[in-house]
Order: C-alpha cells, then sequence, then structure tokens
C-alpha cells in the first residue's frame, strides 16, 4: 500500500465511509437542535408557571423522584409538567451520543467489519447500561 | 433565590463560559462548575450532574463543522471509547462513596492542569511512520485533509502507535470526567497527541468525538441517582451549547493569546478558591 504518499480526495475508496461520517455528524446536529428547543419550551413553561418558588440548592438531597428515569421522564412530560419537559430535553441530549454509537455500529454490520462491530457493540452496550439499568444508591 | 431569577443567571453564565471556553479550547464544563457552586451557591453533586449535560451539548452541537472536515478517525474514536464508557461509569459508581471535598480537590488539580496548557499549549510532534502491530492489527492507520506545498488540498497518511497506553489513560480520563463532571479533553488530546502519534488536528477533533459519548455514559448513571436537576442542568445545558456555537463561529477572526492568559487566571483563582473552602471546612 502507498501509505505515505498524498493522494487527491475524492479519488479513493474511503468516499463512502466519508459519506457516512457526514451523515452521523448531522445526525449529532439534528439531536442537539431538538433537545435544545424542547429544553427552552420547559424553560419558558418554567417562568411562566414557577418563576417566584424559592429554590435551594445548597444540598444534595437523594429523592426518589420520576424525574430520574427515562420512562417517567416522558409520562410527566406528556403532560407538560414544566421540569419534566426541561428533564426530557435534558435526556435527549444524554440519548443523542447513544444513538450515534448505535448508528456507527450498524454502519459497521452493513460493511462487515465484524472486528468494529464488536468494539462498537462494546460500548453501545455499557452506555445503555448506564441509562437503563445500573442503579446504584 | 427566585426559580426565574436563578434560572435566567445560571443561562447567562453558561452562555459567557461556553463562549469563552470555546475561544481558549478549553471547554465549558472547567468553569461551570465554579461558577455553580462559588456564585450561586449550588452543591457540588448537582453541579457536576448539570457540568456533564453542558459537555454533551457542546460536544455534539460542534461535532458536525468537524467531521465535515474529514479530520476524526472514527476507528480511534469507537477503539478508545471502550476505555473511556468503562472508566466512566466506574468514576460515576465511586462519585457516590467520595466525600465532596476529594471530588472539589482533584477538580482544582484538573483545573490547574488546565490552566498550565492554556498557557503552554501542546507543540505537535513530527509524524512517526514505523508501523505499529497492534494498531495495524486494529486498521487505525488513516489519512487527513492537508495542504500540498502549491496550496492544493490532498490526503495525507499517518500511522497510529501506543494503543494500550492510550487505551489505560483513556480509562483514567473516563473516571475523571464521571468523577468531576469535565469532558477532560485535554488529558484525552495528551494521550492522542504524545502517545499515539496522532496528527494535532486529528487528535483534538478525535477527542471531542468521544467527550460526549463519555459524557452519555457517566450522565445516564447520574441521572438514576437524582444528580441531573432539571432547574439546573438545562440552563447550562442551552447556554453552554448556544456560547460555544458562537465562539465556534467568531474564532478564526480574534487572537486568543490575551483572552487564554485572562481564562488561565480565572480558572486558577477558581481552583485555589475551592481548595481554601476544602480545608476551612468543606464545599
Amino acid at each position: 500500500m502507498e501509505r505515505d504518499t498524498p493522494r487527491a480526495p475524492g479519488s479513493d475508496a474511503a468516499r463512502p465511509a466519508r459519506d457516512l461520517e457526514v451523515t452521523l455528524a448531522r445526525l449529532l446536529t439534528v439531536g442537539t437542535v431538538l433537545s435544545a428547543g424542547v429544553i427552552l419550551i420547559g424553560v419558558a413553561l418554567y417562568l411562566l408557571r414557577q418563576s417566584g418558588e424559592r429554590l435551594d440548592y445548597g444540598t444534595f438531597r437523594t429523592h426518589a423522584d420520576e424525574l430520574n428515569a427515562p420512562l417517567s421522564i416522558v409520562a410527566r412530560a406528556l403532560e407538560f409538567d414544566a421540569a419534566a419537559v426541561m428533564q426530557l430535553g435534558v435526556l435527549l441530549l444524554i440519548l443523542t451520543p447513544i444513538v450515534r454509537v448505535g448508528f456507527t455500529l450498524v454502519a459497521f454490520v452493513i460493511k462487515r467489519d465484524w472486528m468494529y462491530v464488536v468494539v462498537a457493540g462494546i460500548v453501545f452496550a455499557v452506555l445503555c447500561l448506564g441509562l437503563l439499568g445500573l442503579k446504584v444508591h | 433565590m427566585t426559580a426565574g431569577l436563578l434560572v435566567t443567571l445560571l443561562f447567562g453564565s453558561a452562555l459567557v463560559a461556553g463562549f469563552a471556553g470555546a475561544l481558549t479550547g478549553l471547554g465549558g464544563g472547567v468553569v461551570l462548575i465554579p461558577i455553580m457552586v462559588l456564585l450561586f451557591g449550588i452543591d457540588l453533586r448537582y453541579a457536576v450532574g448539570a457540568s456533564l449535560i453542558a459537555v454533551i451539548a457542546t460536544s455534539s452541537g460542534a461535532a458536525a463543522a468537524f467531521i465535515k472536515e474529514g479530520y476524526t478517525n472514527v476507528r480511534v474514536g469507537v477503539l478508545l471509547e471502550v476505555a473511556t464508557v468503562l472508566g466512566a461509569i466506574a468514576g460515576a459508581v465511586i462519585a457516590a462513596s467520595v466525600s465532596k471535598d476529594l471530588i472539589a480537590v482533584v477538580f482544582s488539580l484538573a483545573l490547574f492542569w488546565s490552566a498550565y496548557t492554556t498557557l503552554r499549549p501542546l507543540k505537535p510532534l513530527p509524524p512517526d511512520t514505523h508501523p505499529d502491530r497492534v494498531s495495524q492489527y486494529f486498521r487505525l492507520d488513516s489519512e487527513y485533509p492537508t495542504k500540498s506545498p502549491d496550496g492544493t488540498p490532498t490526503m495525507t497518511a499517518y500511522r497510529v502507535h501506543a494503543v494500550p497506553g492510550a487505551l489505560a489513560i483513556m480509562l483514567g480520563a473516563g473516571v475523571l470526567s464521571a468523577l468531576v463532571g469535565i469532558g477532560s479533553g485535554i488529558v484525552k488530546v495528551f494521550a492522542m497527541d504524545r502517545l499515539m502519534r496522532l496528527p494535532f488536528k486529528v487528535s483534538t477533533t478525535t477527542s471531542n468525538f468521544m467527550i460526549g459519548v463519555t459524557a452519555a455514559a457517566s450522565a445516564g448513571v447520574y441521572l438514576h441517582r437524582g444528580q441531573i436537576e432539571p432547574a439546573i442542568a438545562a440552563p447550562i445545558a442551552v447556554g453552554a451549547l448556544g456560547g460555544s456555537l458562537i465562539g465556534a463561529r467568531v474564532l478564526p477572526r480574534v487572537k486568543t493569546l490575551w483572552l487564554r492568559r485572562l481564562f488561565a487566571v480565572v480558572v486558577i483563582c477558581a481552583g485555589v478558591e475551592l481548595l481554601r473552602r476544602v480545608l476551612q471546612g468543606g464545599v
């Protein structure tokens, strides 16, 4: 292989891979814009309704709240609870890089690149474990 | 403080922090946590959670621009992520049983290192063209866009080295990121530039690509533990995102040397103040 010879871009077999990277990057942008939009709606609702509330975040309290698990966040956001809508936006933000790793995994499957299917699969599994399964008290 | 005022002030400060973070290359997390803890009296545990969300937002928001330029090495990124996400989960689990003071001390040290690298940026090393067995097994060698001497754009090949050492450092970067709520981009860039000998632009863009994934791993754990408080995390995340996007637009047109110096001074002061509070009976 002519590893160290510069070549003109676009003339190589890596082209489809580049296109895929750009698509994946767009996915991140879409996810980010979507989450920011949901967060802003939540913030607007919150400021409209709860603006005068006194807050104190000086001490951390572990609360068994509905805003700690993905499914209950969605359920409460559908009732237009302001804090839950903000938290839904935050959840979408956390999901964005996870979904991106998922798509990278699919891309490796399509390319039949089994070694990287395993590598991306491990990353994806650990991310899902962190979001869904692992509860530490 | 009333909810309306707090949310507005958090949004405003995150906007400024995201802007300065993008211009100085330090990222937002490094100043967001001192702002929340020192200026607004927010508990460090909430601050770490909110900062991680801001780190995800800025990393994802900037990724499109980076990847379009063709610098990111996706294979290197995914392979190293195995270590960073495992480290991040471990760090988030450890964080539950570690005292806030210890977290504050580790964070202060990270601040000092950040300030140091801002003032003395890494000088890119010349490429190392010797083949490496592990790197060839994982097919990590790649190419990136450069300009040939006559100015026309070309692709230049590079080789990757020291994969096992880099994986070990990435595990540590994941723990650090989860424990103190920063992207730990400086650790990632350090490992990729010094050990793996990637071209500098490939190191920085691949690091950005990995930062969001690393933070997402620990953010999930923090969410379950109730450390992601929406009234704090939401304004911090959109503020930092907006600020970093504006910063990235302005970046090519400004000289950043004095800004970097100013930022380094702010970061050092924040680190000293945090340490002082730890010594005076805890954060």
